[in-house]
């Protein structure tokens, strides 16, 4: 084995500017695959956070009709294990007004009534408010995202107005601005009191749904069913709402995974191409060490081992030079890279499954890629070596 | 009389259909333990081809090859490794060395295949025989630095190593001139005799030939034994 390895090294030394070829190809799609992966895991990661930071983690509700008792349901549903909170919303789209100094602007909005009390814990507005307050001080006031807040250049005690579907209108008060991180709800969700709501859309004293926080966001789909059994109400989990959102993400991971894999290809066939240019300038060699009784078993072994010494020191590098990258780009932000996306560093997250799965995937294909020209090389017919120039 | 290698009625021809050539018909041969032979025939009549069978380097159609009484066609991969390995040294035309490789990792690798290791033995012997080829003093170098003459000195070394009963040389002096192969050919006679090996030397050289034991010439795909 020493003797093996000692000749693999040799070669692979010998032929300094292919081997290092070799090598930098295995870091380049280390690199791409591994910072690739940990930035699109990053970056679904903070959406998910941020959506599961605002978003009911389950919302239980009775078709299309509206749920009138429900102070009692909500109850209900607040005692049962593992959930937060729950509280009853009243849901609408309208039309937002506002009269500003940069003139007339109309846009359409996501009207979300809740108590007045307990408001904070709703849509965990006590943690994502980031100016004026979380609660509401009187009836005529609106808590908007910061997205809304900028595109209309609204403040704090900013009047606005507000157009309910049934053509109500009221004029209410700016009291808070929130920021959840999740685009769509910074740029179109406004957050009323629910009697306020229940005015402008003339709905009477009842809720569309009931809004329920959980502690651990992923056991919506267990929890769901027991609302379901204790209140008779339909439920839908927060991956439910979502699906087309997450099965979106799922599916532009896979395809970027396969992507990836054509990477690690490329640098599989630069390795075997390196190999095969070893194996023909070394087939004398091969001849003169068969002629010696050096069995082909041998052969292959130096060969596989220098495929995967290339291999190795390829991921090694490669590893490191992507915990480099993901490092400074989780500590440093990247103003050309942070302004396209709504975010103020980029989110990375190199999880261990992925970084085996790179490892794994990237040796496996070096493995593969050496065996055809190792397998060459130890077919070969020791006269015929003997005679390559 | 022992004989330690014996081909019956070998033939070994190349290719297939009409452009089939036999190069070797029917061929015996033999030779006895410490017995210096030279081949001689013109060039393409098939001296490689007879000494790549003798070397267990290439296989052939039909006959027999006997080695140290063991019938060699039905021996495994790995005991005709072991054969090249224990009981034959080769010499090339040219050198053939690992360019890797000093001078002195060059005589000892066939030991290291061998045993895995480089025994006290085979340290001992390579220093014996780097003192008989006068390249003790550049042990260290690495072959690449060497002359050609040089080169082949340690190319005879290397063969020598494991103490095979069989050493075959291919025109080992055919690449050198004149003064270097004279230093050459004293070498392998009076290697031979010493040490008692048998020795089959293909060679142009009149120089190399006179010094064996027998001589043989390969005419019409056949061996024929030349009286001295
Ligand atoms: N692999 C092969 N395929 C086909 N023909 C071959 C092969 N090897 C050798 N030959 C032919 O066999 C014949 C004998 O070749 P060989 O090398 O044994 O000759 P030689 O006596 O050693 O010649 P030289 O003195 O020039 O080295 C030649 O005509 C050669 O062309
Ligand atoms: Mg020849």
């Amino acid at each position: 084995m020493k003797l093996l390895l000692f000749i693999a090294f040799k070669h692979i030394f010998g032929r300094k500017r292919q081997s290092f070829i070799a090598i930098l190809s295995v870091i380049i799609a280390c690199v791409v695959m591994t910072v690739s992966l940990a930035i699109s895991s990053g970056l679904d990661d903070s959406m998910i956070n941020s959506m599961l930071s605002m978003m009911p983690h389950v919302k239980a509700y009775n078709g299309v009709m509206a749920i009138d008792n429900y102070t009692q349901v909500a109850r209900k549903i607040a005692q049962i294990s593992g959930v937060k909170s729950a509280t009853p919303t009243y849901e609408s789209q309208g039309i937002l007004q506002y009269q500003g100094l940069q003139g007339n602007f109309v846009t359409g909005v996501m009207m979300e009534g809740i108590p007045m009390s307990g408001s904070s814990t709703a849509f965990n507005l006590s943690n994502i408010t980031v100016s004026g307050s979380a609660t509401f001080p009187t009836m005529g006031s609106v808590i908007i995202g910061k997205q809304l807040a900028q595109n209309i250049g609204a403040q704090i005690g900013s009047v606005v107005k507000v157009i309910s579907p049934s053509d109500q209108s009221l004029y209410l008060t700016v009291s808070g601005v929130f920021y959840s991180g999740y685009f769509d709800y910074d740029s179109r969700a406004i957050i009323l009191p629910l009697q306020t709501m229940q005015i402008i859309s003339q709905s009477g004293d009842v809720a569309t749904a009931i809004n329920v926080q959980l502690i651990n966001p992923y056991e919506a789909s267990k929890i769901a069913s027991i609302i379901a059994k204790k209140t008779g109400l339909l439920t839908q989990t927060w991956g439910q709402l979502n699906y087309n959102l997450l099965y979106a993400l799922s599916l532009e991971r896979t395809v970027m995974i396969l992507v990836m894999s054509l990477i690690l290809l490329v640098s599989g066939f630069v390795v075997a191409v390196v190999l095969n240019t070893i194996v023909k300038e070394k087939t004398r060699d091969i001849g003169i060490l068969r002629a010696y009784g050096f069995d082909q078993s041998k052969v292959l072994k130096i060969f596989m081992l220098e495929g995967i010494i290339l291999g190795i020191i390829g991921l090694i590098i490669g590893t490191l030079l992507s915990l480099a990258i993901l490092f400074i780009l989780k500590h440093y932000s990247l103003p050309f890279l942070t302004k396209a996306y709504y975010l103020v560093k980029l989110p990375v997250k190199l999880t261990f499954k992925d970084f085996i799965m790179t490892t794994i995937e990237t040796f496996v294909i070096i493995i593969v890629f050496t065996i055809l020209p190792a397998y060459k090389a130890s077919k070969l017919k020791v006269v015929e070596a003997l005679k390559h120039e | 009389m022992n004989n330690i290698i014996e081909l019956q009625r070998v033939c070994k021809g190349y290719g297939k259909g009409k452009n089939r050539v036999e190069i070797l018909q029917s061929l015996d041969f033999s030779l006895k333990q410490g017995e210096f032979a030279a081949i001689i025939g013109k060039s393409g009549s098939g001296k490689t081809t007879l000494l790549n069978i003798l070397g267990i380097l290439d296989g052939f159609d039909s006959g027999k090859y006997i080695f140290k009484g063991r019938e060699i066609q039905t021996l495994s991969e790995k005991e005709k490794n072991r054969f090249r390995n224990q009981e034959i040294g080769f010499v090339f035309q040219f050198h053939y060395l690992l360019k890797e490789l000093t001078v002195y990792e060059n005589i000892v690798m066939p030991a290291f295949l061998k045993e895995g290791k480089i025994s006290k033995e085979a340290r001992e012997y390579a220093s014996e025989l780097l003192t008989e080829i006068e390249l003790m003093e550049r042990k260290d170098y690495k072959v690449e630095n060497l002359s050609g003459g040089e080169k082949q000195r340690v190319a005879i070394a290397r063969a020598l190593i494991n103490r095979p009963a069989l050493i075959l040389a291919d025109e080992p002096t055919g690449n050198l001139d004149v003064e270097t192969s004279e230093k050459i050919h004293a070498l392998f006679s009076n290697l031979v005799r010493k040490k008692n090996q048998s020795v089959l030397v293909v060679t142009h050289s009149v120089e190399l030939a006179a010094l064996t034991d027998t001589q043989y010439k390969v005419v019409n795909n056949k061996l024929t034994k030349n009286q001295k």
